[in-house]
């Protein structure tokens, strides 16, 4: 089990840092072949944007794993350590509850619209809304690992405040 | 009513310690769900808030920040400004407010501009013999004009998320991150004079002037060739976050040969890290932002407000005065994606220029990043420099004068952000 986590969280970095890499690419090919051979690529924007729409999703398991999504525990900090603890219990089940429902929510979406495609690319909806579904599926799964790690301990989390 | 639950609740998670995407998300599911919204419309919104162009620009211009700072250009930059302002009085802290107007031309974060040459500046000053408090909040302050100055990561969010035009935003935020960076500096004089703070002892003859200069050249550029290729009708603002990711990476490797593949990997780790936080946020806001519209909060607003005055004056007064107490507790990012929407429009019927309000808005949060109790910048420079937070914040006090100056000015003198857009799309 451990090992297949693992497996997943490295293979979500991987895909990550592919999701970067062609997020920059698309546009300077886009501006190459119109500038330089004058040959538009038609669908550039849409995919690049497609690109976007993936790492964003994609990338937040790793992100929560990280310790990286955006909050503020000033005030939880000043709480008495059980409290806390009570509280980051609260904040992860609900996550579980927050991030499995908008898994199903995509799925249930995904299934109405089987026979659907996007305007430039064609690109199957199942494909284009698949990245929320897996993306929240993670999210959900990374929530549930800190929830059964604030179990196990018994103790509140250390102070995270990450900003933009 | 519920659209007013909604906004509580949301307040309410973040200050317990949700993260942001949680307390808009849970609040939102709940609204959804009881009022049997059909599911399909929660996965829709969310996909296609980020289905835009103009939001590629913001990871690409993180890595941006990332790549500069691990490919030695900061350097660079820091040298440069000691020759080009050392002899002013204040000395380093001049080269520390004009490195971050340099920096600012290809970054645009604050925090990247902090984490890179802030390192480099406290650094210097620690060792020159300067407050290191001082040093801190010369840093944190100037590291203000990143996210003003084009290409700015807050402004692009802003138009995203208002559909003012993000091309005019960034052009706008050409005199402001001068003035505020002019401010700054007057401001660091002043104290530095004061305290007798060390100075160049001379100013750089022209051959030192040109060898600091040289290096410099590429960083200095790319301002002026990116608002070149924008003005020009070669790219579009989006494309020129690429274009930057270019530039840098090429004169990290060939030109000033300190970027190495290890290095990029770090950047890109940084750059998805902070992409996906800040983007799921946006993702989430959607929702948040679709149930505010259909409990018709911002038409509520919008005529309380009008009920108060009519007078764009008056209303920016007052958007002001909210923002800045916004700016103590709310993330940047998240104050922008929840209250935007929601002040945008009455504004925006009572006269004021949807660049000029970009511009007030995004300003007036950034000087959030320096007021505690959540200025992510003070936390960020006490960090690097190991010094205690109320140190730096008894250093900063003097410098919260320019940065609200600079605000009154935008605030009041539309010209000063709505000159530059108009000229250029005029040409």
């Amino acid at each position: 089990m451990t090992r297949l986590l693992e497996l997943i969280r490295a293979s979500v970095r991987g895909l990550s840092v592919f999701l970067l890499l062609m997020l920059i690419l698309t546009p300077l090919a886009q501006i190459v072949m119109r500038g330089v051979f004058g040959v538009p690529m038609s669908g550039a924007e849409e995919l690049a944007r497609y690109f976007l729409i993936c790492l964003s999703f994609l990338a937040a398991s790793y992100v929560t794993r990280d310790g990286g999504q955006i909050c503020m525990e000033e005030l939880q900090a000043m709480l008495p350590e059980k409290l806390r603890w009570l509280i980051q219990m609260l904040i992860e089940f609900l996550g579980i509850v927050f991030f499995g429902s908008i898994c199903i929510a995509s799925l249930v979406t995904i299934s109405r619209n089987l026979e659907n495609q996007t305007a430039t690319l064609e690109m199957p909806f199942y494909i284009f809304m698949a990245p929320l579904a897996l993306g929240m599926f993670l999210l959900a799964l990374e929530t549930l690992m800190v929830l059964i790690h604030l179990v196990r301990t018994g103790r509140a989390n250390d102070k995270t405040t990450n900003l933009t | 009513m519920a659209g007013y639950l909604v906004i509580a609740s949301f307040l309410t998670l973040f200050l317990l310690g949700f993260p942001v995407v949680l307390a808009i998300g849970l609040p939102c599911l709940a609204y959804l769900f009881i009022n049997g919204i059909p599911v399909d419309l929660v996965a829709q919104r969310m996909l296609y808030s980020l289905d835009s162009f103009p939001l590629i620009a913001v990871p690409v211009f993180l890595f941006v920040g990332s790549v500069m700072n691990c490919s030695g250009i900061s350097h660079y930059i820091y040298q440069f400004a000691n020759t080009a302002v050392g002899r002013l009085p204040g000395g380093l802290a001049q080269v520390n407010i004009f490195g971050s107007l340099v920096f600012s031309g290809i970054s645009g974060s604050a925090l990247a501009d902090i984490g890179g040459l802030g390192r480099i500046e406290i650094d210097a000053m620690r060792q020159k013999g300067f407050n290191v408090p001082f040093a801190c909040a010369v840093t944190s302050s100037s590291a203000i004009i990143g996210p003003i100055f084009p290409p700015s990561i807050p402004l692009i969010i802003y138009g995203t998320v208002t559909g003012a035009s993000v091309l005019q935003l960034l052009l706008g935020g050409i005199l402001p991150g001068l003035i505020c960076t002019a401010m700054l500096m007057g401001t660091a004089a002043w104290l530095a004079k004061r305290r007798n703070y060390p100075r160049a002892e001379r100013w750089p003859t022209a051959k030192e002037f040109w060898t600091d200069m040289w290096p410099a050249i590429p960083a200095l550029a790319a301002p002026v060739l990116l608002t070149a290729g924008m003005l020009g009708g070669w790219f579009t603002p989006t494309e020129v976050a690429s274009v930057t990711v270019a530039y840098t990476v090429f004169i990290g490797f060939f030109y000033y040969k300190k970027l190495t593949l290890d290095g990029l990997r770090v950047a890109a780790f940084e750059t998805i890290r902070a992409t996906s936080g800040i983007l799921i946020i946006v993702a989430v806001a959607a929702l948040f932002g679709w149930i505010l519209s259909v409990e018709q909060i911002p038409q509520q607003i919008t005529t309380a407000m009008l009920s108060v005055s009519k007078d764009p004056y008056v209303l920016l007064l007052i958007v002001n005065v909210m923002l800045l107490i916004v700016g103590m507790f709310l993330d940047s990012t998240t104050a922008i994606l929840v209250i935007a929407p929601i002040i945008a429009k009455p504004l925006i019927a009572a006269g004021v220029d949807p660049v000029h309000l970009g511009m007030v808005v995004v300003f007036n949060l950034m000087i959030g990043l320096v007021t505690p109790p959540m200025g992510l910048s003070l936390y960020l420079v006490a960090d690097i420099a190991k010094v205690k937070m109320r140190d730096v914040l008894k250093e900063m006090l003097p410098f919260y004068v320019p940065l609200v100056g600079t605000l009154i000015l935008i605030t009041y003198v539309p010209w000063i952000t709505t000159v530059v857009p108009r000229y250029f799309i005029q040409q």
